[in-house]
This record gives C-alpha cells, sequence and structure tokens, in this order.
C-alpha cells in the first residue's frame, strides 16, 4: 500500500498486552500466553497491512512472548528438586504491574490537566496548543476495526483493474459524514464496503484524530464506540 | 509628593492584590512577602481575606506550583478561549502524560530507566517535553556513559494545577505477586 503518511503508533507492547488482558478480563497473575500471543499477533499483522509505523519494540515483545510460550512447553523436571521452579512468565508480569501503576497515575494527571486547561491566569500565559491526537487508544479502535473487517465483503467484491480509494478521497468521507451527522457518527455506521475501502477509510479516520479534527468517546469500557467533530471555537 | 509615607498608608490587602493580578508566575508566600515587605503570617492572612472576597466572582486566587496566581473560573472557559483563541486548551499526548508521569514519581531518573518501564523508545517525548520546559535536566547519573538524569519543572506542576510534587495523584501500591 502506498500513502503519504505513516501514523505513528503512540502507544507501546505492553500497552497492547495490558489491552488484551483487559478486554478479555484474563487474570495478570495467570495469563494463558498461547491465547495471548495468538491475540498480539493478530493485532500486529493488522497494524502492518494498515502500514502503521510500529516501533520495533512490538516485534522485540512478540519474540519474547514466543519464547515464553515454548519455556512453558518445556519440562519443569529439569529443575532439581526443592528448588522451585521460575514462572516464565515472572519476568514480563512484574514488568506489565509496574508499568500499569504508573499508566494509571498518568490517566488521572490527565484528568488534572483537563480541569486546569479551564482555568486562564491572569494576563495569560504561554500557553502551548493542542498537540492534537495521540489521545484515544489505537487498540480500541482496532479491536473495532477487527469487527467490521470480519463483516466487510471480500477483495473478489471490487471490480478487477479498479483501484482503491485514495486518502484523500476517503478523508473528504469522513469529514462530509462527521458534518451530515451533526452530532456524532457510530464507528461500525462509518464504514461500509470491501475491505480496502475499510481500511482506507480507518487510516484516513486516524489521520483526522491525528490533527485534531475530530476526537473518540467510548460510552463505557468496552461499550459503543462515537466519533465527534471538535467543535469550532465557540 | 511624599511617597514613601503613602506606600505606607496603602492597605496590605490591596498591595498584595496588585501584585498578584500582574504576575506572569505564581508566587510563593515568601516571594510576596519579600515583595510587600511583610511577613509570611501576615502576606498569608490578607491572602485568605482576598479567597474569601473573591468567592462567587468569575476570578478565583488559586495556589498553584508552590505559588499563587488570579485564574479565571472553569465556568467561563468559553468565553476566556474567545479572547484567547489560540490558547485553546494545553493536552498534552498520552506517551507525554505517561512519560511525566513516571518521571514525576522517580525523580531524578534517566531516559533509560523510562523506556526500561514503558517499553518504548521515548526519545523523541523527551526532546518534546524538554521543548515545553516541562521537564529539566539534573546533573548526571554516575554510571557507564554518565547519562543525563530529569526532574520535572514548575511549569509541569502549573500544567497540571498542582500545588507541589506532594499534591501528585497517589500512585497505586506495587501489586502483591501470586
Amino acid at each position: 500500500m502506498d500513502y503519504r503518511v505513516r501514523l505513528p503508533v503512540y502507544e507501546g507492547p505492553l500497552d497492547l498486552l495490558l489491552f488484551l488482558i483487559q478486554k478479555d478480563e484474563i487474570d495478570i497473575f495467570d495469563i494463558p500466553i498461547s491465547r495471548i500471543t495468538e491475540q498480539y499477533v493478530a493485532y500486529l499483522e493488522l497494524m502492518q497491512e494498515l502500514d502503521l509505523a510500529v516501533a520495533g519494540e512490538f516485534f522485540v515483545m512478540a519474540a519474547t512472548l514466543m519464547e515464553i510460550k515454548s519455556a512453558m512447553l518445556l519440562p519443569r523436571a529439569e529443575v532439581s528438586a526443592g528448588e522451585e521452579a521460575e514462572d516464565p512468565r515472572a519476568a514480563l508480569v512484574a514488568q506489565l504491574l509496574e508499568y500499569r501503576r504508573y499508566k494509571g497515575a498518568a490517566g488521572e494527571l490527565s484528568e488534572r490537566e483537563s480541569e486546569q486547561a479551564l482555568k486562564y491566569p491572569a494576563g495569560g500565559d504561554g500557553r502551548f496548543g493542542a498537540e492534537g491526537g495521540g489521545r484515544e487508544s489505537l487498540f480500541i479502535l482496532l479491536d473495532a476495526l477487527r469487527g467490521v473487517l470480519a463483516r466487510a465483503p471480500e477483495a473478489r467484491d471490487v471490480v478487477p483493474g479498479r483501484r482503491g480509494p485514495t486518502l484523500e478521497e476517503q478523508l473528504a468521507y469522513v469529514r462530509r459524514r462527521l458534518k451530515s451527522a451533526g452530532g456524532r457518527v457510530r464507528f461500525d455506521e462509518l464504514f461500509e464496503g470491501a475491505r480496502i475501502v475499510v481500511v482506507v477509510t480507518f487510516l484516513a479516520l486516524l489521520e483526522l484524530l491525528r490533527v485534531g479534527e475530530c476526537r473518540v468517546r467510548q460510552d463505557r469500557t468496552f461499550g459503543e464506540i462515537w466519533i465527534y467533530p471538535t467543535l469550532a471555537l465557540v | 509628593m511624599n511617597g514613601n509615607e503613602e506606600k505606607e498608608n496603602l492597605p496590605l490587602k490591596n498591595v498584595v492584590e496588585a501584585v498578584l493580578f500582574v504576575t506572569p508566575d505564581p508566587l510563593s508566600l515568601k516571594k510576596l512577602a519579600a515583595l510587600v515587605d511583610a511577613s509570611a503570617a501576615e502576606v498569608a492572612a490578607v491572602i485568605r481575606d482576598l479567597q474569601r472576597e473573591y468567592e462567587g466572582r468569575g476570578v478565583e486566587l488559586a495556589l498553584v506550583a508552590g505559588g499563587y496566581r488570579f485564574f479565571s473560573r472553569p465556568a467561563y472557559a468559553p468565553w476566556a478561549q474567545k479572547v484567547l483563541p489560540l490558547e485553546k486548551g494545553p493536552r498534552l499526548s498520552r506517551a507525554a502524560i505517561e512519560t511525566l508521569a513516571i518521571i514525576a514519581y522517580r525523580q531524578p531518573v534517566t531516559r533509560v530507566a523510562v523506556e526500561e518501564l514503558r517499553g518504548v523508545n521515548s526519545d523523541a517525548v523527551f526532546k518534546t517535553l524538554l521543548e515545553k520546559k516541562l521537564i529539566t535536566t539534573d546533573g548526571r547519573e554516575d554510571m557507564p556513559g554518565r547519562p543525563f538524569r530529569y526532574r520535572t519543572t514548575k511549569k509541569f506542576l502549573q500544567h497540571f494545577g498542582l500545588t507541589g510534587l506532594d499534591d501528585l495523584p497517589s500512585l497505586e501500591k506495587p501489586a502483591a505477586e501470586g
């Protein structure tokens, strides 16, 4: 696929793992490693299909997961009696737990930031403008995209020789949809047509999120996803 | 004109109010006391009076980053935004806030230590945070390569409306294994 923009993935492999763990309500102290590895790789492949700029650390983590998976398959008998066998997952779990603490604190800080943003100091100051996207979790969107793709007709429905839509076309399409909806658009209702159309529309959505033209809200954790146009300054 | 004598006669509360009205940065009690030539206790007392007087008004006198400053109240943000359209609310990226959180709790800390925790390269994020003066270097770590150590700045506290580092949200206790 040849797109001009290569959208960066703002989150790391630990975020993806925590997302998968939360999504399936998995006990972090007893991670079903082959299932998680399978899902992790599926997301990684999807990100590659979308041609997102996936950080190298994602591939390192994939390798780590596979290593743990094979270590789990080895008989533990080699460990001499009395000595407790080290769980191959232990180091990863410790890392996830530690990371999750700071991620939680960051979430609270983010709320403090929003509150403070509504208070303007006397005389003004050099506040920096909005940084745009990167705030919504990509994995929530990828999760929803997987659902849409599963229902999308296969590529054979596309007329041979006809190219897929361009990113520009889909940017215009998403903007149009957001405008005509007036308020908000449900994520899955934004997509129609074959796989390639869905994929390019999704990239257009990511781009609009990145530049801050729209925002994404979820009713509740793992609930319905809505896309809102960013309100023009009142 | 007898400036000195008149200065003596001006109410301390008004002097503090005027100073806080124009300050571009929050002023600590200590700085205020030195500025207006009064004791910290006297300044604290008039600040309490001022805060009471400003209740129910469009602005408030708030303690941020260890100092006092006037702010418009959140309810009036839509109008403030009309006057200052370019300052449309400072939103940092998820990665930036997460990195700041780690630095804030662990400072001084090296970039490598932050990257180990986050599991991703944080080069670009550190650059942004340094540019925005939300973090600063704080000497070098005594280890091979002598990497820089970083800490958060006053601007960090102001940005998040924290009175000080002890006002950070409490960090979840390390989970017990098993």
